[in-house]
């Protein structure tokens, strides 16, 4: 497992869903939720492609629901944050902070 | 009438079509048991019952009986559809609220049974809930693009994942050929 890995925009807005959706979190409502924070049209297969990485990272857990008839009988992918998941989106999310912090101490962009 | 119960009076022009239909699967879900399926079919065979018991009935009613009529669509192999198309001169069609299935067999080359099955599942839900408050057009035109833009990531993952192997086997070759030699 990466423990100094930099996570990628993508990947940040992904795990943020994850979190915010808790034990909701399954394909359909990390998409929904991905394309509401990226404030645009996103792939379902770019998001499964990058949750299967996360998840061969050690960020991400998943497991197959049951069936249900609303889905045509088909199972459900739910997928939940690590504690190693956790700890690497907190230190992104600390970068980012201290980069708004630095821009507002020039005045410049926010 | 809805719409959905026009499918279903489309499908099954014949009650006893209907009928037939439901018993056969019926039929075919008590052979999968006895022979040990470990699948839970028991909302399958508690709705296919009230389809065999009373088909007129069933027949104008909406979007339930899709749910179990699609279900039964997705489990059915070509054979079951043409064996029962034979015996009643009419088979089931797809259900009209589907959306396009040409382009689901693209996920199926290139993940695995349970992930694709999640996948086209959660494509299929918002699917339905984007048609619900855009109408067909756009819902359809929605799920082309999801599929179209999937397969690059898709396709590209599964690529990078042979790579690796095809890397990690001609790593091996070289460490065996530095042995022999």
């Amino acid at each position: 497992m990466a423990t100094n890995d930099n996570l990628g925009t993508f990947e940040q807005i992904i795990l943020t869903s994850l979190v915010i959706l808790g034990e909701n979190a399954y394909g359909a409502t990390v998409h929904e939720k991905v394309e509401e924070l990226a404030e645009g049209s996103r792939s379902i297969g770019s998001v499964y492609t990058t949750l299967d990485r996360l998840e061969q990272k050690g960020y991400v857990k998943s497991w197959f629901g049951d069936p249900t008839p609303e889905r045509g009988g088909r199972s459900k992918r739910f997928f939940e944050i690590t504690g190693a998941g956790q700890k690497v989106l907190q230190q992104a999310m600390k970068v980012a902070d201290n980069m708004v912090t630095g821009l507002r101490e020039i005045g410049g962009l926010v | 009438v809805t719409e959905d119960s026009s499918h279903i009076q489309r499908n099954f022009k014949n009650p006893e079509h209907a009928q037939k239909y439901a018993w056969l699967w019926l039929k075919s879900i008590e052979r999968k048991i006895s022979e040990g399926s470990t699948e839970d079919f028991g909302p399958w065979i508690k709705d296919l019952k009230r389809l065999h018991d009373s088909p007129e009935k069933l027949m104008e009613v909406g979007e339930a009986n899709e749910l179990v009529l699609r279900h039964i669509d997705r489990l059915a192999m070509s054979s079951f559809v043409t064996d029962f198309a034979g015996a009643c001169g009419e088979a089931p069609q797809r259900v009209k609220d589907c959306p396009p299935s040409a382009a689901e067999f693209l996920f199926y080359v290139f993940l695995t049974p349970a992930n694709c099955d999640a996948l086209v599942g959660d494509l299929e839900e918002r699917y339905k809930i984007i048609r619900k408050r855009f109408g067909a057009r756009r819902a359809n035109f929605w799920y082309l693009v999801q599929v179209i833009t999937s397969v690059g990531p898709i396709v590209w993952a599964a690529t990078k994942r042979l790579l690796k192997a095809v890397s990690g086997l001609a790593v091996l070759v070289d460490v065996w050929r530095r042995l022999r030699s």
